[in-house]
């Protein structure tokens, strides 16, 4: 019996043992930590912010999106004959094609909130706290500006009184007490919160020649807050910011010559802020990437984007930009492809330019001409046909036929970059498309993306946009 | 406290032990009275005491036993037997082999076993004897249709692949919904490790090496699993090793594999012909050239007069070999009994160049050490190697999806002989191209074994120490040829993933059985485990080969990425379970379990799980006992709690995880909240059932019908998004399953002895799936799960057929009304995926030495989203190949057709496309299929033993033979949409199995 007693307890220890050491349900995660250690040192800090700028490269933001998706919704490109269906829907301007992907750039502010929150705090020289704040508050208003242009009307074109913003959220989410639900600010809310962003950057970011232009910089911000003011139709504003960008950045025109060749060197001297893509890391390979989807020079690409007849013809025999395209043949069908992208980092992988020096010169222009200043406008518009190879517009060009020529001008310079849409939008302009009965005036609901109808359901306090 | 509780429960029974009489030795020897042979491993047991002994190999026993004691006799397979002693000193005894299935025992928790005759619970079973020399990789496949409550579907139908498993439905919406496995007492780390090859962590178990399979569906039975139970157990018995001689079994089949049926695709010149019309269509729709669109369409698709066809799916597709090599020995002196077994299995895929290849080899051993230690030992190893092939995915590259789509009109081959690379239209690759120069290689080494040791502490109680491990190694190799011109770009790529997962755990328990007072039995069991899991990947890619011929990493130019994980889980528990039953007449069970897993919140890691059943035989009662009809009838109830934690490891802690790169900088970002109340979720079971045999067995079954409602689901509750974040994992929500099995069986005929016997066995599952609650004063979460409905529904805007007057297509608004242009928001409930009901039914019959084994199965009541046919069905309006039934696409104003016009790029102007996903692609997903046909000829045994053998038995068989269904993919045997699915094939066999 004394030894059935052993037995009996030598189990009893061993249950002991399984069961009330909580220790022994202790685990640790390896590619995670806990986010109250995540955050204490700089370098964690460093690596969020890092986090932000990954966060404009998908395929559904810069990575290929926000570049086609303007370009196909208004009248710039169009599919060829045969395609994979991809922005099918877009060209057509079916309800619901549009960037409403870009609901997702709330991780990136998230992060960015996380960034402004503790970088003060943190063990690190204040050199570096205010770059990290200028970078983090330029990303910030870039990630809502996008935003707005997708979800929004511009202050100054507000359809069917239809004045919403954005969700605006300024701190970070750090547990569920904070997520609540918010009502959309409207778009004057929301421009102003994103000229704070991009004034503070400004005042934060040094002014560097030698600072990367694929971060961001004090040109940067200073660029982004010109084309701010000019969707906000604040021309005065706007001047004044484009002419501090065209001031203080490294970036530069470069001759006729080198235009095609520029897109493909890293950064592209022309670049004021660039993303750029490492093939190991960040190629977005033959489904997702700028190159399959516009050329056909890699086999595997999709090659389903060209530009719309229209537009090419609007070139004119000279322009070098025109150069840029080449002829082919897809299924048949005679084609011209674009060079911008031309898998220049790798296989399907490209640097994506985000604002570009001739853009700070066009938006100069435009807000020039805008105020009546004829005289500057031309200048700065003829700046860039000249160094094209294009004839200049002529000082006789004034008022609305100017402004139209700098539009023109925007196609013409800024084509797959993800401009075209935009611009129509905030002049308020119809799109038209030829071969296509399409037609979608200013006030038509598709000009608004949908938010997600999850978040509509979820949130009583969000409202939908017009029409979905 | 609950603890100290049960274990002061356990002492008090300890001690109520009656003290023992003066008695005398029995001798004796056990045969079995079909062939007299002797019997070794028989409990013999004196009846109301706890005294007892088993039968040596020669069948031989010794007892000590009062003049007056009655001795009981039992062994697995046998009937019974009571036999008084009286002034006997040797008493010697035949046992019939027993066919009462009532009397099978049921495997339970840890080591107990019970007869099914006594159980309170909803267990199924299904012998090792059924799934027998069946020509699949993993037993989970032939568990289809064989057992009430559990629905079987393969994931995919390459051999060797993935297998789903529901029991008693899908109570749990992001949580995970497979059972646990247990092999020989060791838990089964779930998922599949390849992504090169759809895998199943349970093909590393060779089916013929089961004893037994038995799936404990309620609560009450699977309570004891606590916080694993709530998705049901699974409960796999290896075949030990039998005392006697020892006994070879060898087995050898061989056959065939094949498609179930191929697409009806379009020729070429029929799809030149709709290409045409559809371009004309467009032309004349947007004001453009007719002539110049003709001219346009024969330039890319041909004319239909003299373009050439290719059938691809002939190309990719192919019927392959099928081999399976079988040995086991088993026997034994009684003290030292093992069971060795080994096989090794071939198949060829249904896609040229993929195969599957697996070696296994068994050793299980038991050694009676003293008269009270026991030992058992089991070895299971097993390798696989696996040429998988693309499949599941809208992608190209499935050639499921792809060798049915490609444009017809183009050849395999280029005029050289090489390969027409890469292809026009939307499917570009050549998919027998990529099938030669992309490897897609999964190797997987796994061992499941375990080693226990048993006690008898004092005469009834029983100590159980018991160590399971299960460790799996698995190497993916992913080698793309630059050959390929997809692939040119990368200069030919390579990537190597190693993978491995340790999972052990371990038991100690305690057992304890006696009789009371001749009419009261108790058992009980109090016990304690652990487990512990860690799962690695390391992988690492390289790029820019010299050539095909080069294909290890260290070829590679450039090295692109190198990736690891690691991740890891525990969960600990302390149990007991008490059953009572008096005159085998009333039976109670109670189970309780307390267990801490640690993906859980630190406020709420542990949680406790009881359940409670009871039977009663009305049977016994005098008025039933004497009836001739009534042999056997039970009535029995259950209710209980079972957790369910199939949830990321971590997924209640607040993390920062990596967060992508930029400019070669690492980044790190918030990945989620954290939820420091994150717990179980609970599945409460109740459960009321009915045991019966009539007319001694001829007619026999099980009725049983059951309320599950999974309670606090751990639910990923929707998050704004304007938080930055998209979910977060809380205890919300409830989902009811209920539902009636049935299990119905008769002997038809039974002439006695090797006579013509035909046996029918039916079983029926007939199940109600609903969301009860989702989140607090929501009624749905997106559009996929609404209050009310099931699980999983199809989602979509209703077609509303053709427009006779001009071809277009038309689709139901909001209201109810035609619309051409269909929106998001026109969306409804049409149907639901999950079926109503599934089953078999087997019949079964024999003469003499012949046996045929006809076996139905089949599901019914769902639908799904044929994904496959928006493709297919789009009258050749896009960039791919469609079925034959576009050919009675509208023509003419005035007339009726199912399908609309062609027209090229699929959208009319202000027409949604022809391509959008409505109930046109919602096809009826019922099915019943001929599961398997065994024939069998056993020669008599008179002429076998003068040969010197045992058994000689020739087989042959056929798997998938037809099917009957109104779907029109390849098979629909699918779990929500069909895309690209790898579908089940057809597979012919014949065998041979000998025994000696």
């Amino acid at each position: 019996m004394i030894k059935s007693y052993k037995v009996l307890l030598t189990s009893a220890l061993l249950l002991a043992a399984t069961s009330s050491c909580s220790d022994l349900l202790v685990t640790e995660p390896k590619q995670s930590v806990e986010a109250a250690v995540a955050l204490r040192d700089i370098t964690g800090i460093r690596s969020l912010l890092i986090s932000v700028y990954d966060r404009l490269q998908p395929a559904a933001y810069y990575g290929q999106r926000m570049m086609i998706a303007p370009e196909i919704l208004a009248d710039n490109v169009r599919l060829t004959s045969q395609n994979s269906n991809r922005y099918f829907n877009e060209r057509v301007n079916a309800p619901g094609a549009h960037m409403q992907q870009l609901w997702d750039n709330y991780l990136g502010i998230n992060e960015a909130n996380f960034v402004l929150s503790v970088i003060d705090a943190s063990n690190t020289s204040d050199a570096e706290k205010a770059q990290i704040k200028g970078e983090a508050s330029f990303l910030r208003g870039l990630l809502y500006f996008d935003m707005a242009r997708v979800f929004a009307y511009e202050p100054k074109k507000i359809q069917n009184n239809f004045n919403l913003g954005l969700v605006l959220r300024t701190t970070p989410t750090d547990n569920i007490e904070k997520v609540t639900f918010q009502e959309r600010s409207t778009v004057e809310q929301t421009y102003a919160q994103i000229e704070s962003d991009l004034k503070n950057a400004i005042t934060f970011l040094p002014a560097s020649a030698t600072a990367s232009r694929q971060r961001a910089t004090k040109a940067a911000a200073q660029g982004l807050l010109s084309r701010l003011y000019l969707y906000w139709e604040k021309y005065p504003e706007s001047i004044q910011a484009a002419t501090d960008a065209l001031a203080s950045t490294s970036a530069r025109l470069v001759t006729g010559a080198q235009y095609a060749a520029a897109f493909t060197q890293s950064p592209n001297p022309e670049s004021v802020f660039e993303l750029n893509y490492v093939q190991a890391t960040e190629s977005l390979l033959a489904n997702e990437s700028m190159h399959s989807l516009t050329t056909n020079l890699t086999t595997g690409g999709w090659a389903d984007v060209v530009p719309t007849t229209e537009l090419f013809n609007l070139y004119e025999a000279a322009d070098v930009r025109k150069a840029v395209f080449y002829a082919a043949t897809k299924s048949g069908e005679a084609v011209n492809f674009s060079r911008k992208y031309t898998a220049a980092r790798g296989a399907f992988t490209d640097n994506i330019p985000v604002m570009r020096y001739s853009e700070l010169l066009l938006i100069r222009a435009e807000a020039y001409a805008a105020t009546g200043d004829n005289a500057k406008a031309l200048a700065d518009l003829n700046a860039l046909r000249t160094r094209a190879g294009a004839t200049p517009i002529a000082a006789t060009v004034t008022g609305q036929a100017l402004i139209d020529a700098i539009l023109t001008e925007r196609r013409l310079e800024l084509v797959l970059e993800g401009h075209r849409f935009f611009d129509l939008k905030r002049r308020g302009l119809t799109i038209t498309k030829a071969g296509l009965s399409a037609v979608v005036p200013a006030n038509d609901f598709r000009i608004l993306a949908a938010l997600p109808n999850a978040q509509v359901q979820l949130n009583p306090k969000l409202k939908q946009n017009p029409g979905y | 406290m609950r603890k100290l509780l049960l274990g002061s429960w356990l002492l008090s029974i300890l001690f109520c032990l009656p003290v023992l009489a003066q008695d005398t030795s029995v001798s004796g020897r056990v045969t079995s009275s079909d062939d007299g042979s002797p019997l070794p491993g028989v409990s013999v047991q004196v009846k109301g005491t706890t005294r007892g002994a088993t039968t040596d190999a020669q069948g031989n026993f010794k007892i000590n036993a009062s003049g007056n004691a009655k001795l009981i006799f039992s062994f697995i397979g046998y009937e019974a037997q009571e036999v008084v002693v009286g002034n006997r000193t040797a008493v010697d005894v035949k046992l019939a082999a027993n066919f009462n299935e009532l009397n099978e025992v049921v495997v339970t928790a840890y080591g107990a076993s019970t007869k099914k005759r006594d159980v309170t619970s909803a267990v199924a079973q299904v012998s090792g004897k059924t799934i027998e020399n069946l020509p699949v990789q993993s037993f989970d496949r032939a568990l289809q249709g064989r057992a009430a409550g559990v629905q079987v579907t393969a994931t995919s139908g390459a051999p060797g692949g993935g297998i789903n498993v529901r029991v008693r439905g899908i109570g749990s919406i992001n949580a995970g919904t497979n059972p646990l496995y247990i092999v020989d007492g060791v838990q089964i780390a779930s998922g599949d490790l390849s992504t090169q090859a759809s895998s199943n962590v349970l093909a590393s178990i060779n089916p013929n090496d089961i004893e037994s399979l038995q799936v404990l569906k309620d609560a009450a039975a699977a309570a004891i699993y606590g916080a694993q139970g709530g998705n049901g157990v699974v409960i796999i018995t290896t075949k030990r090793g039998r005392a006697g001689r020892t006994k070879f079994n060898a087995s050898v089949q061989t056959g065939y594999t094949d498609l179930l049926k191929k697409l009806n695709a379009l020729t070429a010149s029929e799809f030149a012909q709709l290409k045409i019309e559809g371009f004309v269509n467009r032309a004349r729709a947007t004001n453009q050239a007719v002539d110049a669109a003709r001219t346009s369409s024969i330039t890319q698709f041909g004319d239909p007069a003299t373009v050439q066809n290719t059938d691809w799916q002939d190309a990719v597709f192919q019927r392959g070999q099928l081999r399976n090599y079988d040995l086991s020995a088993t026997g034994g002196d009684g003290k030292t009994n093992f069971y060795i077994g080994g096989s090794y299995n071939f198949q060829d895929g249904q896609v040229v160049r993929s195969d599957f290849k697996r070696g296994t080899f068994r050793l299980n051993v038991d050694h009676q050490a003293t008269k009270k230690l026991k030992f058992e030992v089991s070895i299971g190893l097993s390798a696989v190697r696996q040429n998988g092939a693309i499949a599941d995915g809208a992608f190209i590259n499935s050639p499921f999806l792809a060798a049915a789509l490609i444009l017809p009109n183009q050849p395999i081959y280029k005029p050289d002989g090489s390969y027409n690379a890469p292809l026009s239209g939307a499917f570009s690759y050549n998919p027998v191209q990529s099938t030669e120069f992309e490897t897609r290689l999964n190797t997987t080494v796994q061992t499941v074994s375990n080693f226990a040791l048993n006690y008898e502490v004092i005469p009834g109680l029983r100590f159980r120490s018991f160590y399971g491990l299960d460790y799996a190694n698995n190497r993916d190799d992913n080698y793309r040829d630059a050959i390929v011109p997809q692939f040119a770009a990368t200069g030919g790529s390579a990537t190597v993933t190693n993978r491995y997962t340790l999972n052990w755990n371990t038991s100690q328990v305690l057992n304890f059985s006696r009789t009371y007072r001749t009419n009261h039995n108790v058992s009980a069991l109090l016990g304690g485990e652990y487990r512990q899991e860690v799962r690695e990947t390391a992988l690492a890619t390289g790029q820019g080969f010299p050539n095909g011929l080069f294909t290890t990493l260290a070829a590679a130019a450039r090295p692109i990425t190198t990736s690891g994980t690691y991740t890891t889980w525990r969960i600990g528990g302390v149990f007991s379970s008490l059953n009572y039953s008096y005159k085998e007449k009333f039976l109670l069970g109670a189970t309780v379990r307390y267990d801490g897993s640690s993906r859980f919140g630190t406020n709420t890691r542990y949680g406790l799980f009881p359940a409670v059943s009871g039977g009663y035989r009305l049977s016994e009662e005098p008025f039933l006992k004497n009836s001739r009809v009534v042999s056997d009838l039970k009535v029995r109830a259950s209710y209980g709690e079972a957790g369910n934690n199939l949830i990321d490891n971590f997924a209640s802690r607040a993390l920062f995880g990596l967060g992508g790169q930029y400019l070669d900088n690492p980044g790190i970002r918030p990945s989620q909240l954290g939820n420091d109340n994150l717990s179980w979720e609970v599945a409460r079971t109740l459960n009321l059932g009915l045991d019966y045999s009539l007319w001694n067995g001829r007619v026999y079954g099980s009725v049983d019908v059951f309320r599950k409602v999974n309670d606090k689901l751990l639910l990923e509750r929707p998050l704004p998004f304007d938080s930055g974040f998209g979910s977060i994992f809380e205890n919300l929500g409830k989902v009811e399953n209920k539902g009636i099995e049935i299990e119905f069986n008769h002997v038809n005929v039974d002439k006695g002895g090797n006579k013509f016997k035909w046996e029918t066995r039916w079983n029926a599952t007939f199940l109600n799936n609903k969301i009860l609650e989702l989140l607090p004063g929501q009624s749905r979460i997106g559009t996929g799960l609404q209050v009310g409905q099931p699980i999983i529904i199809n989602w979509y805007p209703t077609y509303a057929g053709v427009n006779p007057a001009d071809g277009r297509s038309m689709w139901l608004d909001t209201l109810g009304n035609i619309t051409y242009t269909v929106q998001a928001r026109d969306s409804r409930v049409q149907g639901s995926p999950i079926p109503k009901g599934f089953g078999g039914v087997t019949n079964t019959f024999s003469y003499k030495g012949f046996t045929l084994e006809v076996f139905f199965q089949s599901q019914w009541g769902n639908s799904f989203l044929n994904n496959n046919g928006f493709f297919m069905e789009s009258s050749a309006s896009a960039g791919w190949n469609n079925l034959q039934s576009q050919l009675a696409r509208w023509t003419t104003p005035g007339q009726i057709s199912p399908v609309p016009r062609p027209y090229e790029g699929g959208a009319e102007p202000g027409s949604s496309s022809i391509q959008t996903f409505s109930t046109k692609q919602v096809e009826n997903g019922s099915y019943i299929r001929m599961k398997q046909v065994t024939v069998s000829y056993a020669l008599p045994t008179s002429l076998v033993n003068r040969i010197g053998l045992t058994q000689v038995r020739f087989f042959a068989q056929g798997l998938n033979l037809l099917t009957w269904t109104a779907y029109t993919g390849f098979d629909p045997e699918i779990l929500t949409t069909d895309i690209g699915r790898y579908p089940q094939s057809k597979q012919v066999t014949g065998g041979i199995q000998i025994g000696f």
